[in-house]
C-alpha cells in the first residue's frame, strides 16, 4: 500500500522515472533485435536445413525458435506493457499531482492553514496564528473579504465591532476555506495512492503469473516440450481470462498494447471463442468488444429463455404433485419453494424482455448493428449486465474515432429498462443535439450506465454506490484515451442527479481522464470544490434549473452550481409545469428530469456546446 | 552427415534427441559460427539486461524512500527480468549454444548434453569466454 506523503509526493523526480521508461521501452527495442538474430542468424543461416539435418536439429532449431518467441512475448508483455509503461503512467499520474500541489500548498500556507493527520486522510485547519488573529478581532483580509466586511485597522472602531458581530461567520468561512483546501488535498492523495497500488500491482502479479520458459535441450527435452507447447496454447486466452476478471492489474492502456501486439489471428480467435472477456473490457477497441458483445448477449437471452423453461417446468410439476400449495393458519397457501420460482421466473422475464430491447434498439430489421436515425451514426454495445439494477454501456458514433466523446451517467432508478427507452431516449436527444449545434466534427454519445445505481431516494443519500462504481468509471474513461485512434478526443463526463455524484466521486478519489465534467441536476458530487476533481476548474460546469427540487437536498456536499465550489455555471429552462396549481410540488419534481426536453433548448444547447468545446457559446 | 572434412556420415547410432533420424548432415564450421552467433547474443542479452537494472536500481530505492508501493515492487521487478526472464533467455542461448559446440567439434550429434562435455571437448580457442570454471558451476557439470 503506498504511504506516499504530500512532501514525498511533491518532491519526486517524475523526469527520472519517464527517463526510466523510456529506458526500458529502448532496452525492449534493442532486446529483440536479438531475438530476431537467432531467428535469422542461427535458424535461418548457419543453423540452416543446408547447413545440418536431421531430427535433432530440426528439434533444436524448434527449441531456438521457441526460446526466441519467448523472449519476444517477454519483451512485450513484461519490459514494455507493464515495465516500460507502468513507469511511463505513473510519472504521468505522479506529475499531474504534483501539479495540482504545487497550486494548493502555497494557498494554503498563504491563508494560514496547516496540514495534519495521516497521507490517507490529511486534514486542513487553521493554524494557530491564524485562529488568533481571528479571535484578536484581526483577520487577515482575504478573510474579511470572504465573509463581506472591512478589514480592522487595529483601533476601537465601527470595522472592529462589525468583526466582532461577525466573529461567528468568520471562524465558519476559514474553516469552510480550510474544507475546501482538505478536500482537495485529500483528492490529490488519494489519485496519487491509486496510481501508485495500481503501478505496484501490475509488477507484483506479473512475477506471480509468468509462463514457464521453453525446457533446454537434453535428455528429458522430448517430455518436456510437449507441455510447453500445450500452455504455449492456452497462453492467450489466460491472459485474456485474466485482464477480463481483473486479476492482471494492466490499466486500459496497457490492456490496449497488449491486444495491439496479439496477431490478427489471435484477436480474432479471442473474439470468436471468448467474447464474454472480449466484450466488457476497456482497452480493447470498440469495434471489437461491440462485436464480442453481440454475440454475448445474443447468448445471455438464450441462457435466460432455457432458465425460463426449466422454471416454468418445475412450477407445473409442483402444480401436479400439489407441492406449490402447504397449509397454513388460514388454509392453503403458496409454499415458500414455489415462491421463490415465481419470484426468480419474473425477473428471469424481465431481465429477458430488458435484454431483447436492448438488442432490438441497437440491431436493425435485417440482424445487422443498427443506426441512430437521428445522425446515422451507428451504435456500439460496449457492455451490459443483469446484476444488481442491471447495467449498460451503449455508444452512438465510434468512441475511438470521434473528434468528441460525452459519456452520459444517469442516477437514481437507473436501470437495464431504461437502457432501450427513457435514459436511451436522453442518450439520443444529447447525440442529435451535438450534430446540430457542433462544431462539424463527429462526436461519440455514450450512455455510461456501468455502476450499479441506487434504486430510490433513500438509497440515493447514500454514496457508497457512487464510491463502488469509481473505478469502473476511471477505467472507462482510460479506455477510451487509450484505443484513440489519432489524436484523442475531446472527453466530457455528464452527470445528472446522482450521477452526477458517481463522476464527481470517481475524479476525486480514483481519478477520471477527462477533459470536462458537466453536472447537471446535481445534489452533490462528493467534494466540495471543483478543485479536487482533477481536472482544470475552467472546464467543470454546473446546471440547476430554478424549479429543480434537488437543489434542496444537496447531501453529497457543496452545490456545484454555487460560486464558492469554484467550476461554472450554465443556464437551463424549467419547461415543465404542475398539472394543477395547488400541485406545487409536481413542477420541482418534474423539472428534475426536463433538461433534454425539446422545450428545453436553452440547457440543450449549453450542453451540445461544452461537449464539442465551444465554451464560448455557453450562456 | 558432412563432417569437418566435408564427408557425409548417415545413419548414425541415435540418442533421445535422434529417436527414429534416418538422415544426418552437418557442416561443423557453420554449427561453430552459429553458436558463436548465440554466444554473441548471449552476452550482449546480458550486458544489456545488467545496465539496465542497474539504471533501475537507484530510481526504485528513490521512490521506496518516498513511501510508494510502486518502488519496492520495482526493484524487485527489474530483478526478477534480469535474472528470470532475460536471465532465463540468455541461460537457454547458451546452453544451447555449449550444445551445438561439443556436436560440432566432435563431428556428431551428441546424445544428451552436459556442460562437462562441453568443457572437456568444446573449442575454447573459438570461445575464449567460456572458461571450464564456468561450466564448473552448473549444477549438471
Amino acid at each position: 500500500m503506498s504511504d506516499m506523503t504530500w512532501q514525498d509526493l511533491r518532491d519526486l523526480d517524475c523526469e527520472a522515472i519517464r527517463d526510466l521508461g523510456e529506458a526500458w521501452k529502448s532496452h525492449a527495442s534493442t532486446m529483440a533485435e536479438q531475438a530476431q538474430r537467432i531467428r535469422d542468424e542461427v535458424v535461418g543461416g548457419h543453423l540452416s536445413v543446408e547447413n545440418y539435418e536431421s531430427d535433432t536439429a530440426d528439434t533444436v532449431r524448434e527449441q531456438l525458435t521457441l526460446t526466441a518467441d519467448r523472449f519476444d512475448d517477454d519483451l512485450s508483455d513484461y519490459a514494455t506493457v507493464r515495465l516500460s509503461t507502468s513507469l511511463l503512467e505513473a510519472a504521468d499520474a505522479f506529475e499531474a499531482e504534483q501539479g495540482e500541489l504545487e497550486e494548493l500548498i502555497p494557498l494554503i500556507e498563504s491563508h494560514g492553514f496547516e496540514i495534519d493527520g495521516d497521507p490517507d486522510d490529511y486534514r486542513v485547519k487553521p493554524t494557530g496564528d491564524l485562529q488568533w488573529a481571528i479571535n484578536k478581532l484581526n483577520p487577515p483580509q482575504w478573510l474579511c473579504d470572504r465573509v463581506g466586511i472591512n478589514k480592522p485597522d487595529g483601533f476601537l472602531d465601527w470595522d472592529t465591532l462589525n468583526t466582532l458581530f461577525n466573529l461567528q461567520d468568520l471562524i465558519a468561512a476559514a474553516w469552510s476555506l480550510g474544507g475546501q483546501y482538505e478536500d482537495w488535498l485529500q483528492a490529490v492523495m488519494s489519485r496519487a495512492h491509486d496510481a501508485d497500488d495500481d503501478a505496484a500491482a501490475v509488477l507484483s502479479e506479473m512475477r506471480e503469473s509468468a509462463p514457464g520458459l521453453p525446457p533446454q535441450l537434453g535428455a528429458t527435452y522430448d517430455d518436456l516440450v510437449g507441455d510447453y507447447k500445450s500452455e504455449l496454447s492456452e497462453e492467450i486466452a489466460e491472459e485474456m481470462q485474466a485482464i477480463a476478471g481483473g486479476e492482471s492489474g494492466l490499466s486500459p492502456g496497457q490492456v490496449n498494447e497488449w491486444w495491439n501486439n496479439l496477431s490478427d489471428a489471435e484477436r480474432e480467435a479471442l473474439i470468436e471463442e471468448h467474447p464474454e472477456w472480449v466484450g466488457p473490457t476497456d482497452g480493447i477497441p470498440v469495434e471489437s468488444r461491440d462485436t464480442a458483445n453481440r454475440v454475448v448477449l445474443d447468448r445471455e437471452i438464450d441462457g435466460i429463455g432455457g432458465r425460463i423453461t426449466e422454471v416454468e417446468q418445475l412450477m407445473a410439476e409442483m402444480e401436479a404433485n400439489g407441492t406449490d400449495t402447504v397449509t397454513g393458519r388460514y388454509g392453503q397457501e403458496t409454499s415458500d419453494a414455489y415462491a421463490e420460482l415465481e419470484d426468480e421466473l419474473a425477473d428471469l422475464r424481465q431481465d429477458r424482455t430488458d435484454l431483447e430491447n436492448l438488442q432490438d434498439h441497437i440491431t436493425d430489421a435485417d440482424g445487422n448493428p443498427a443506426n441512430f436515425d437521428g445522425t446515422g451514426q451507428p451504435y456500439y454495445l460496449l457492455g451490459f449486465g443483469t446484476e444488481g439494477s442491471g447495467e449498460a454501456i451503449v455508444s452512438i458514433g465510434n468512441p475511438d474515432t470521434a473528434d468528441n466523446v460525452n459519456a452520459y451517467v444517469p442516477g437514481t432508478g437507473s436501470n437495464l429498462d431504461g437502457a432501450s427507452n427513457g435514459l436511451m431516449d436522453r442518450t439520443e436527444t444529447m447525440a442529435r443535439d451535438a450534430d446540430r449545434w457542433g462544431d462539424g466534427g463527429e462526436t461519440a454519445t455514450v450512455l455510461w450506465m456501468g455502476y450499479d445505481a441506487p434504486d430510490n431516494l433513500l438509497e440515493a443519500t447514500d454514496d457508497k454506490w457512487a464510491q463502488e462504481g469509481s473505478a469502473s468509471l476511471e477505467s472507462f474513461t482510460q479506455g477510451i484515451r487509450s484505443t484513440a485512434e489519432g489524436d484523442p478526443s475531446n472527453l466530457t463526463l455528464t452527470g445528472h442527479s446522482y450521477g452526477t455524484t458517481m463522476v464527481g466521486t470517481a475524479a476525486s478519489t480514483e481519478g477520471v481522464d477527462a477533459d470536462n465534467i458537466m453536472f447537471v441536476a446535481s445534489p452533490g458530487v462528493g467534494t466540495d470544490t471543483a478543485s479536487a476533481l482533477g481536472v482544470d476548474e475552467s472546464n467543470v460546469w454546473a446546471s440547476t434549473n430554478d424549479e429543480d427540487v434537488i437543489q434542496y437536498g444537496m447531501v453529497h456536499g457543496t452545490d456545484p452550481t454555487s460560486a464558492e465550489f469554484g467550476g461554472n455555471e450554465f443556464a437551463s429552462d424549467s419547461p415543465r409545469e404542475a398539472s394543477a396549481p395547488w400541485k406545487f410540488w409536481e413542477g420541482a419534481v418534474e423539472n428534475h428530469s426536463s433538461y433534454w426536453d425539446l422545450n428545453n433548448e436553452t440547457s440543450r444547447r449549453n450542453q451540445s456546446h461544452i461537449v464539442t468545446g465551444q465554451e464560448s457559446g455557453v450562456s | 552427415m558432412r563432417c569437418s572434412s566435408g564427408a557425409t556420415f548417415a545413419s548414425l547410432e541415435r540418442g533421445p534427441l535422434m529417436a527414429g533420424a534416418d538422415v544426418f548432415t552437418m557442416e561443423p564450421d557453420e554449427v561453430h559460427k552459429s553458436v558463436e552467433v548465440l554466444f554473441d547474443i548471449e552476452s550482449a542479452v546480458d550486458r544489456e539486461t545488467a545496465s539496465i537494472a542497474e539504471e533501475t536500481a537507484p530510481v526504485a530505492e528513490t521512490l521506496s524512500a518516498a513511501g510508494t508501493a510502486f518502488g519496492p515492487a520495482l526493484g524487485e521487478a527489474a530483478e526478477w527480468w534480469k535474472l528470470h526472464r532475460a536471465g532465463g533467455f540468455t541461460r537457454l542461448a547458451g546452453t544451447t549454444g555449449e550444445y551445438l559446440a561439443t556436436c560440432a567439434e566432435e563431428a556428431v550429434e551428441v546424445d544428451d548434453y552436459n556442460a562437462g562435455a562441453f568443457a572437456s571437448h568444446a573449442d575454447h580457442d573459438r570461445y575464449p569466454d567460456r572458461a571450464n570454471a564456468t561450466a564448473s558451476a552448473r549444477p549438471d557439470w
